[in-house]
């Protein structure tokens, strides 16, 4: 008997999508998880068996997906962000006062017993699939390439610079 | 195929059908959801069991002897413009528990500690998330946390952020 599948486009397919009312609605949460699931999955193929779930998924979407690799100590966190505070919306608007879907860092986690450090990517998503093939890359990159932290940051830097989330003369010193 | 789709025959006969439709087609996609979540559910259980990658230990499993394991707590800015990187830092010390789990209060008061080491234009970006971490943390008791949860500044760009990290054998803010 052949096992039950399910896939991107089933939940494409779904009347809710991309599930706007997930915040309040108990049901498109839930097929938003299934979505973000299924999106790492998709990216991970046969590699998702080396990962693990790392702490639970929180209603309100921060993370709605956290997983480790206890080889290599890579992990993965997803947190859903959305644009409540109504910024203009990329590409119509650029720049620290736009909202984008995608905002990308890494992170020193720490495995449940609060030492072991994990060197974790965390994406700010927004189910915008104008920006899926930025977020499989990002993943990709970290959790399959394994690059290391530098080639990330320059990766992230790079991503930011073309997005114009960031000018790239931006004064980072202190005021 | 959604149970809306199943049920579309029915939303053809009318008002009544539309109720009809409306039902059952949110019954069947429930189901689906949830057979699909199950699916996902046992896949990762199958990633867990795999012998090339144990999973991560979700709890205290003490093999080390050196128990009882410690809480701890730690609130810090993170991101390109704490020292330019985006998994740089800047943050008072952990609080650091080895009896009891800590207090709701005193993570708040780490942050007060954390935010008086923040110039002004690091807390420029960080109010809103600052004060959503914690009215978060204040919230929590009796159930507590037990993992990390990320504030995204008002311009997350280059992973400006304020974040908590909870460790420990069980949730602390449970008071």
């Amino acid at each position: 008997m052949t096992p039950p599948s399910y896939t991107l486009d089933d939940i494409r397919q779904h009347p809710a999508f991309p599930f706007p009312r997930w915040q309040t609605d108990d049901f498109q949460f839930l097929m938003l998880e299934l979505y973000w699931a299924e999106r790492v999955r998709a990216v991970l193929g046969p590699d998702m068996a080396g990962f693990a779930p790392l702490y639970d998924t929180e209603r309100d979407g921060n993370p709605i997906l956290s997983v480790t690799h206890s080889g290599l100590l890579r992990g993965l966190r997803l947190v859903v962000h959305e644009n409540d505070e109504g910024k203009p919306v990329y590409p119509d608007a650029t720049g620290p006062g736009a909202f984008y879907p995608l905002y990308a860092f890494l992170n020193t986690g720490r495995l449940p017993d609060g030492e072991t450090p994990v060197n974790e990517l965390v994406l700010l998503v927004s189910l915008d699939e104008r920006i899926s093939k930025n977020v499989d890359a990002f993943i990709r990159w970290h959790c399959l390439d394994t690059l290391p932290p530098d080639e990330m940051e320059e990766l992230l830097l790079k991503y930011e610079t073309e997005f114009g989330q960031i000018d790239s003369d931006a004064d980072l010193s202190d005021m | 195929m959604s149970g809306y789709a199943i049920m579309a025959p029915a939303a053809a006969g009318g008002p009544p059908g539309w109720v009809l439709w409306a039902v059952g087609g949110t019954i069947i996609t429930v189901g689906t959801v949830m057979l699909g979540n199950e699916v996902y559910q046992a896949t990762r259980s199958d990633a867990e069991a795999a012998p090339r990658a144990p999973a991560v230990p979700r709890t205290d499993t003490c093999v080390s002897g050196n128990c009882p394991r410690s809480y701890s707590v730690r609130v810090h800015a993170q991101g390109r413009d704490c020292g330019g990187t985006t998994g740089s830092t800047i943050g008072a010390p952990p609080l650091v528990n080895n009896g009891a789990p800590i207090a709701a209060a005193a993570a708040i008061g780490l942050s007060q500690a954390t935010w008086a080491m923040l110039s002004r234009r690091q807390r420029n970006v960080r109010i809103q998330a600052k004060t959503r971490l914690e009215r978060w943390v204040a919230a929590r008791p009796p159930s507590g946390y037990l993992g990390e949860k990320t504030f995204p500044a008002s311009d997350p760009s280059g992973g400006k952020r304020y974040d908590i990290d909870s460790y420990g054998p069980s949730p602390n803010f449970i008071s």
